[in-house]
């Protein structure tokens, strides 16, 4: 569904992403692991074109929308973003949050919204919670809102970007546990981050990143019990004690 | 030796007054509110040529005096277009296009307080920019500067008096008329600046209604 080819990004003079090239399959779920300024982050935002990539190409359904003339909007209703910050509307109520865009961008009615919405919301459990604002919330409350959010849009692949780094320890749980249940839903998914025991549990391909290169992938099977580079071996024999 | 009762002949005429006060006040808010916002977009603007004549815009009318502004436009303009300019469309325009370069300056400090991240969420769900600029960005901006928005319009209440230099019949005009009828100076200007305190003051009650209310969220 997504093919990336020799994706090149740069920040001034330096360059976080060296021809990176990978194809994501539709209702894969895909997790992408390294070490912090590996340049996952960026890798995923170019996906929504939240960033602009410097060279290469991505084909979203054959479409090419980094070099072609498609309405930008158009390309990120399809491929929703959760931030570590959540970034939840600050001026609106839970159900405005994710009622705004698709009314706006989808045309939807507001009862329409609402009622998709309120199921949602039900899903990740925060019915009792729809008319407050974000600011009452707790982090692990504001992520499942952001999830169930993008999901509103139906998009054709979500994007998580750190989850639950932003997170109190306790919280990272009941937001995991959503994510669990979505993966198992037949959505597409492309998830940063940093819990290692998660990405080896929900994902089917497993890409690690260091330095801007992709230098491994493959299922978590292969990515973290038999991984090839030395550097891959380096990072998890660091982080999975 | 105080004598207001001299005065009371002229209270219909101060009632007036104060609603000419009002209304320059009014109309000049307004059209500070709605220049200044077009100017701090601008300045926002990624167009260099329309964001430099917006700074330029702004640093002419922040760094000149409002009362040389209010001459040069009441004075000069039936000279330059032959068009007799009325003593309170100069003064509406001359305070409307000054208040709009300081409004604009608090609404560009105040989007600038807003989050990067309310714009990156918006921008992810495919929300296109002039939507949520309207419906997230901005109404969090007016929070962050609604104290400054405050000011500026008692700022500009307080400035009306300035349009009794060109002749308008506003409060501070109305008690130099009088001090020149009855010869009562502390009496006839002790009034105007009661009505000023008194109107600033509900200006002030309003704004903090107002905080309360765009507070709701926090």
């Amino acid at each position: 569904m997504i093919e990336i080819q020799h994706l090149s990004k740069n920040f001034g003079d330096l360059q976080v992403l060296k021809d990176v090239s990978l194809t994501i399959h539709k209702g894969e779920v895909v997790t992408i692991i390294g070490s912090s300024g590996s340049g996952k982050s960026t890798l995923l935002r170019c996906i929504n074109l939240l960033e602009q990539p410097t060279g290469g190409s991505i084909l979203f359904e054959g479409v090419d929308i980094v070099n072609s003339k498609v309405k930008i909007e158009d390309i990120r209703k399809n491929a929703c973003m959760v931030f570590q910050h959540f970034n939840l509307f600050a001026n609106m109520t839970v159900l405005e949050n994710m009622t705004y865009a698709p009314r706006v961008v989808n045309k939807l009615s507001k009862a329409e919204a609402t009622e998709k919405a309120l199921k949602l919301l039900a899903k990740v459990n925060m019915s009792d919670k729809a008319n407050e604002y974000p600011s009452r919330l707790s982090g692990g409350q504001k992520q499942r809102v952001a999830i169930a959010r993008a999901l509103c849009m139906e998009p054709k692949v979500l994007l998580l970007d750190e989850p639950t780094s932003a997170l109190d320890p306790e919280m990272v749980k009941e937001v995991l546990d959503v994510i669990k249940q979505l993966a198992n839903t037949g959505i597409t998914m492309v998830l940063v981050t940093h819990e290692m025991g998660f990405a080896k549990d929900v994902s089917d391909t497993v890409y690690f990143m260091d330095g801007g290169y992709l230098i491994e992938s493959g299922t978590p099977d292969e990515v973290f019990n038999h991984p090839k580079t030395e550097r891959a071996k380096k990072f998890l024999a660091s982080i999975l004690v | 030796m105080l004598d207001f009762s001299v005065l009371e002949p002229y209270f219909p005429l101060l009632a007036a007054s104060i609603w000419i006060t009002l209304k320059f006040t009014f109309l000049s808010t307004i059209m500070g509110f709605l220049g200044g916002f077009i100017l701090a977009l601008i300045t926002l603007s990624k167009n260099r040529l329309l964001s430099f004549l917006a700074k330029a815009y702004i640093s002419v009318f922040r760094g000149t005096p409002l009362l040389v502004q209010l001459m040069l436009i009441y004075f000069a303009t039936p000279q330059l277009t032959s068009y007799t300019i009325s003593a309170l469309e100069a003064g509406v325009l001359s305070f409307g296009l000054n208040s709009a370069a300081y409004i604009s300056e608090a609404l560009r400090g105040g989007i600038l307080a807003v989050d990067k991240g309310q714009w990156e969420g918006a921008m992810s769900l495919g929300v296109p920019k002039h939507r949520f600029l309207l419906d997230i960005i901005l109404p969090q901006a007016i929070k962050n500067a609604l104290p400054s928005l405050v000011n500026e319009s008692i700022m500009l209440l307080k400035d009306s008096s300035l349009v009794s230099v060109i002749g308008v019949a506003d409060t501070l005009r109305w008690a130099d008329l009088i001090q020149a009828k009855t010869f009562r100076a502390f009496e006839a200007f002790i009034v105007a600046a009661a009505v000023y305190y008194v109107l600033v003051m509900a200006l002030n009650f309003l704004g903090s209604i107002l905080e309360k209310k765009v507070r709701v969220s926090d």
